[in-house]
């Protein structure tokens, strides 16, 4: 996606091209989105703790 | 018809010929005009704005391709020249472009090739090219392998050649030279091992070095071996000076902006400020000694450089005419000085950080310790790359806006050297996410007054025009216009790969032309048609 064409794969494998436009709206949905918001508030101390809960899952 | 092609031959060859052989009127380097692109920034300010209203927000839709130029390293060429990273010049209608290690001149209105230099070189990092420097009829480039060369504009053969750095200590020639008055001044680039950073200037004539410029002191009792803990610490206190420098002929000051200090991550052995790393610092360019430094990160130990273009602005500050000069540093901080003297003015963050406690009484950021890299790891924004990185900004004074590409992204800080002596770096960081956007900043307040997000990316350098456009590499391998006012895009071309240099415009036989590198290739446009009614 840029600021004049939209492309997508659809779960079919179509793929198309769509050029943007007042006619046009596109929403975006980032299923990360939460992940990328957590990045203002978690504190190292948080990342530390949680990497080394992550090494005991080995 | 065998006549007349060959009539045609000659009378073609003469013309390229006469417009390869005219060299550039030095006076010319601080007002070039409209019709020439004759140093890395277009002029000594570093504005990358050009006065030209015929490509303008009203017509852009109607811009065409002109020609499109490969880099050709020639039939005896046994490296693959690589990406446009440097600023092509043009003057008199011919255009010299560099690569490491090559140099060509092609016609301006045609994209044909009118010679190749290549360079025989010895070894040494081929990242990039920035670009060359003329002064009438001589060019001057660095070559990967430590070399200052002068060439002859008329045919691209060889005047000199000096050395200007240490191959065996990991030094290279990467940086566009500037030329000021009779001085070809010259940065250095390098940072596997922990050497001293320079700047230097050569004589145009004989290539005779003037004066060097050590950015760190190199024994005690030399300023800014204060903020040093010893002299070893200091002799190998890097401070890159990767980038061409800016220039005030009225104050006769150039503007250096230098390179982060070594160690570059761990850096128990470096305490202090260490100066003059990371800095903006005012040289005469006569003698090399310096006015005065503003230092953009002290003690950095997040590799932000802050060589980011001193951008020079002749503006207004509280109703009072000011020469300023303005940066948009690598660590997020936008910094508006007073460019007699080095005082802030401005400092603002132009992406939100996490690294800085504040500003000292100078105006420059305070480190938050907390936010240097640990062994456990630091989440630190912005990343290593940078808010900013080495493409270069532009501003316009038709806007009042200061534009940047900028990079708003996250990285985990680590020390893997917690030794009392690191060496080279100790340690890296390991990124996450980010995202990209351009920012285009009030330079009275810092203040960002509109925000275009790049969806997937872009570091291309930038070029804003009188017709109300700021050109940028997209994030889809495209050439972008955006609207300067308001930061609508405009106009795209599709391109084979993305925007890897900063575009420049000239005018030629009445025409206005973009030019832009994207990897291998040189792409010109040009505007045919007639000016239309701007909007």
């Amino acid at each position: 996606m840029d600021d004049f064409n939209v492309t997508l794969r659809e779960a079919s494998g179509e793929y198309r091209t769509i050029r943007r436009g007042p006619a046009v709206k596109v929403v975006k949905e980032d299923p990360l989105a939460a992940h990328h918001a957590l990045l203002e508030t978690i504190t190292d101390q948080q990342i530390h703790d949680l990497v080394a809960y992550l090494e005991t899952l080995k | 018809m065998k006549r007349v092609l060959l009539a045609c031959g000659m009378v073609c060859a003469a013309v390229l010929v006469a417009a390869a052989q005219t060299g550039f009127d030095p006076a010319k380097l601080v007002n070039p005009g409209t019709e020439a692109w004759p140093s890395y920034n277009g002029d000594y300010t570093g504005r990358r704005f050009s006065t030209l209203t015929k490509i303008n927000d009203g017509n852009i839709t109607a811009l065409s391709l002109a020609w499109v130029y490969r880099l050709n390293p020639g039939a005896g060429g046994t490296q693959n020249p690589g990406s446009i990273k440097g600023t092509p010049l043009q003057v008199n209608g011919v255009m010299y472009l560099t690569a490491p290690d090559h140099v060509w001149a092609l016609d301006a209105r045609t994209g044909r090739e009118i010679w190749h230099f290549a360079w025989q070189s010895k070894g040494g990092i081929h990242i990039g090219n920035r670009g060359a420097a003329i002064l009438g009829d001589y060019l001057f480039f660095e070559t990967p392998d430590c070399n200052l060369v002068s060439l002859n504009v008329k045919d691209g053969r060889e005047r000199w050649h000096k050395e200007i750095c240490d191959l065996d200590q990991f030094y290279y020639g990467s940086v566009a030279p500037i030329v000021i008055k009779n001085h070809v001044i010259a940065g250095v680039s390098g940072d596997d091992l922990d050497v001293p950073g320079y700047i230097q200037s050569h004589d145009p004539e004989t290539g005779e070095m003037q004066w060097r410029w050590y950015v760190v002191p190199q024994k005690k009792g030399e300023p800014g071996a204060e903020t040093w803990p010893n002299e070893d610490a200091m002799k190998h206190g890097g401070g890159m000076t990767w980038q061409p420098v800016t220039y005030d002929p009225e104050l006769n000051q150039m503007y250096v902006t230098t390179g982060n200090p070594q160690p570059v991550i761990a850096h128990v052995n470096r305490a202090g400020a260490n100066l003059y790393t990371a800095s903006i610092v005012s040289l005469n360019p006569d003698t090399g000694k310096m006015n005065w430094y503003f230092q953009s990160s002290p003690h950095d130990t997040h590799d932000w450089d802050s060589t980011q273009t001193a951008v020079l602005i002749d503006g207004t500050v509280n109703g009072q005419p000011r020469k300023l000069v303005a940066q948009a540093a690598r660590n997020g901080h936008f910094f508006l000085l007073d460019r007699t003297n080095g005082a802030a003015i401005v400092s603002a963050e132009y992406v939100k950080t996490n690294w800085a406690k504040g500003y000292d009484e100078k105006g420059q950021p305070v480190p938050n310790p907390e936010k240097h890299p640990q062994i456990a790891g630091a989440l630190v924004t912005p990343n290593q790359g940078g808010a900013a990185n080495w493409p270069p900004p532009t501003f316009s004074p038709q806007t009042g806006l200061f534009y940047v590409n900028a990079t708003r992204a996250f990285s985990v800080y680590y020390i893997y050297d917690p030794g009392e002596n690191p060496q080279g770096w100790g340690g890296t960081d390991r990124g996450g996410w980010g995202e990209a956007m351009m920012q285009a900043i009030d330079y009275k307040t810092g203040k960002v007054k509109w925000s275009h997000k790049w969806e997937g990316g872009s570091r291309a350098g930038l070029l804003s025009t009188a017709g109300n456009l700021v050109f940028s590499g997209g994030a889809s391998s495209d050439l972008v216009a955006l609207n300067a006012t308001t930061g609508d895009a405009l106009w795209h071309a599709g391109l084979n790969s993305s925007v890897s240099n900063g575009p420049i415009t000239y005018e030629l036989d009445g025409l206005q032309y973009v030019v832009v590198g994207a990897g291998d290739t040189l792409w010109s446009f040009v505007m045919n048609e007639r000016p239309a009614a701007r909007r």
